[in-house]
């Protein structure tokens, strides 16, 4: 196990290394955060004027609800799907496959790499803005960290397959700005990204329940806000690493289609 | 040992009518044409050998590399490298040998060439006494201390080239696959890789298998060529012994003063002639056996049926050997 880790880290160092060379784009990915949290923080204001809760959500427990979301949402970027895809139809990946390496595990500790980065660049500015606007202290107990916190690592892992999915579509339609842009949309919609998924009607918590988006987004709330208690939280952390498990079988099944594809086009 | 034994790969390619509705159509009914890439090929490499694989663009060398380096799935036929099948065991495969494709680099681009080779160092688990020694051999030749701690973006081509050779060595590989490792180098370049590349294929004994197109770099670092061309093998063979074999023919370029369209077919017609061709409207080239006749006796022939401006012998070099080689291909198809 140590000795895997440590083949495999200097791909995360190399990715945090890279994603700091450019430090312009570092500022304004933390800026446009910034932007959008405020804009839903200031509709949110509005919509409370009149109620004081909406779909039995109070308003810490929303503003808590979209600063949770926004930084999932910013961790395992575009980037990373459009990296991917750019490698297979390029043609690059050849280089990766001489390497003793798998390269799904490759992908994996890059995107660990960008996402820490990303992510602890967006994890800095929601604490701020959750200790400024909302009350937090019914929400830190240590056992209630302790599980948001493997529903995070889940929602992680299972976001790093999707993204590594959609990126092996992307260059088999070859449209990887197509699919990307697709992913992110029904992302947005099915994971709760938009909105709590309880807002919408039964046929549709029916159909995103039967999809994997929720378990990167949406599960990770409930849990920290309380919403999911009891033997429930365990169901719903088993319910993510099963499919976890599922999305990365499922990237390693279409990467080998992909390689045998991509073969055909390089010289 | 690396055998290819009948060793076949066979690609499709779409066939597509134009516009939408061929697109449409071929979505719901797709129509393949099939093309053999490489074509029952068969050869075996002993290990310290250093070959060079050589034939024009498309001839399929890239598509042997990359069946030989595991990447690649063969249609038929089968790799074998010290008796295991690189493709179904890529990983182990993949420890022992060093790949530098001369058209793309394996080097990140934004960050420093050592992070780079401290991370080639952690995947091949690469022991300090031999990762320091060889980091102290490619200063020696490639004077690598000077732009290591570049990132890979802000270098030459030739420097960016000589840290990918670098970084294909730096695990001691016991075979090391070069495709057009020299492509667009300055001569200075050109040189220390192939100083680098013979010394470790002579001192350390590593199996060198190199596609290039400047001959020189055949001539520098190989002992054996083999030379394919429409996915066949056209000829395999010590390059002493090709050179044996081929002097016996001696070239000479004959320039007139105009034109003479009927010359070739005549000069064919004779004895120990083996190959006549115009290399542009008043350029002759010619192949003769010095058995048979003396450059005399061909320039005079030549000068009694049209006015001979300037000539030239041609000494008998590898590059005029594959020409010849290509050519005799061309005639089987």
């Amino acid at each position: 196990m140590k000795r895997f880790f440590r083949r495999y880290i200097g791909f995360t160092r190399c990715a945090i290394e890279e994603k700091m060379a450019y430090k312009k784009g570092f500022f304004f990915n933390g800026t446009s955060q910034l932007i959008s949290i405020f804009g839903s923080i200031l509709l949110w204001r509005v919509l409370f004027l009149e109620q004081s809760t909406i779909q039995g959500y109070n308003w810490d427990q929303m503003i808590l609800y979209a600063l949770i979301t926004s930084m999932l949402n910013a961790t395992l970027s575009f980037s990373t799907e459009m990296k991917l895809s750019g490698k297979i139809r390029d043609g690059s990946v050849a280089s990766d496959l001489t390497k003793p390496i798998d390269f799904q595990n490759m992908c994996f500790f890059e995107a660990l790499g960008q996402s820490l980065v990303e992510g602890g660049n967006a994890a800095a500015i929601v604490l701020i803005i959750a200790v400024l606007f909302t009350d937090l202290s019914p929400y830190l107990s240590p056992l209630n960290l302790l599980l948001f916190f493997f529903s995070v690592l889940l929602a992680f892992l299972l976001k790093f397959s999707l993204t590594y999915i959609a990126g092996l579509l992307g260059f088999f339609t070859s449209n990887g700005y197509g699919i990307a842009y697709f992913r992110q949309v029904i992302t947005d919609i099915f994971s709760g990204a938009m909105l709590p998924l309880s807002f919408f009607p039964r046929w549709f918590q029916a159909l995103s329940g039967v999809l994997p988006f929720q378990a990167s987004v949406y599960l990770p709330t409930q849990i920290f806000l309380g919403r999911i208690t009891g033997a429930e939280v365990f169901r719903t952390l088993g319910l993510q690493v099963l499919w976890v498990i599922a999305m990365w079988v499922l990237g390693k099944i279409l990467f080998g289609f992909a390689v045998r594809k991509v073969t055909i086009q390089g010289g | 040992m690396i055998e290819a034994i009948d060793l076949t790969k066979e690609f499709k390619t779409p066939l597509k009518k134009p516009g939408l509705a061929g697109a449409v159509r071929h979505l719901f009914h797709g129509e393949y044409k099939k093309k053999l890439a490489v074509d029952h090929v068969n050869f075996s490499i002993e290990p310290g050998e250093a070959v060079a694989y050589i034939g024009p663009n498309g001839a399929g060398k890239s598509t042997t590399i990359k069946m030989l380096t595991g990447i690649l799935k063969p249609t038929s036929g089968e790799v074998r490298i010290d008796g295991i099948d690189p493709q179904k065991n890529r990983i182990q495969n993949a420890k022992n040998i060093g790949v530098v494709f001369g058209q793309r680099t394996q080097l990140w681009w934004d960050i420093p060439i050592e992070e780079s080779f401290i991370l080639l160092k952690n995947i091949y688990e690469i022991p300090d006494s031999v990762y320091r020694e060889n980091l102290t051999l490619f200063h020696e030749i490639f004077g690598l201390s000077e732009f290591i701690g570049q990132p890979a973006r802000r270098l030459s081509l030739g420097q960016r080239m000589r840290a990918d050779l670098a970084a294909a060595l730096l695990h001691n590989p016991s075979t090391i696959f070069l495709d057009e490792p020299t492509i667009g180098l300055d001569i200075v370049t050109k040189e220390s890789m192939r100083e680098l590349i013979q010394r470790i294929n002579r001192e350390r004994g590593v199996t060198v298998i190199l596609t290039s197109h400047d001959l020189k770099d055949v001539e520098n670092i190989c002992r054996r060529i083999v030379v394919i061309d429409k996915g066949q093998i056209l000829c395999d063979k010590q390059i002493d012994q090709l050179t044996q074999e081929y002097s016996m023919n001696r070239g000479i370029k004959i320039t007139l003063s105009q034109g003479a369209p009927e010359l070739p077919e005549l000069l064919k017609t004779q004895k120990g002639i083996s190959h006549v061709s115009m290399e542009n409207a008043s350029t002759l080239s010619i192949d003769f056996s010095p058995e048979l006749h003396t450059a005399f006796d061909i320039v005079k022939e030549v000068n009694s049926h049209a006015q001979i401006q300037d000539f030239q012998l041609t000494e008998p070099s590898i590059e005029h050997m594959i020409e010849v080689i290509y050519r005799s291909g061309e005639v089987v198809q």
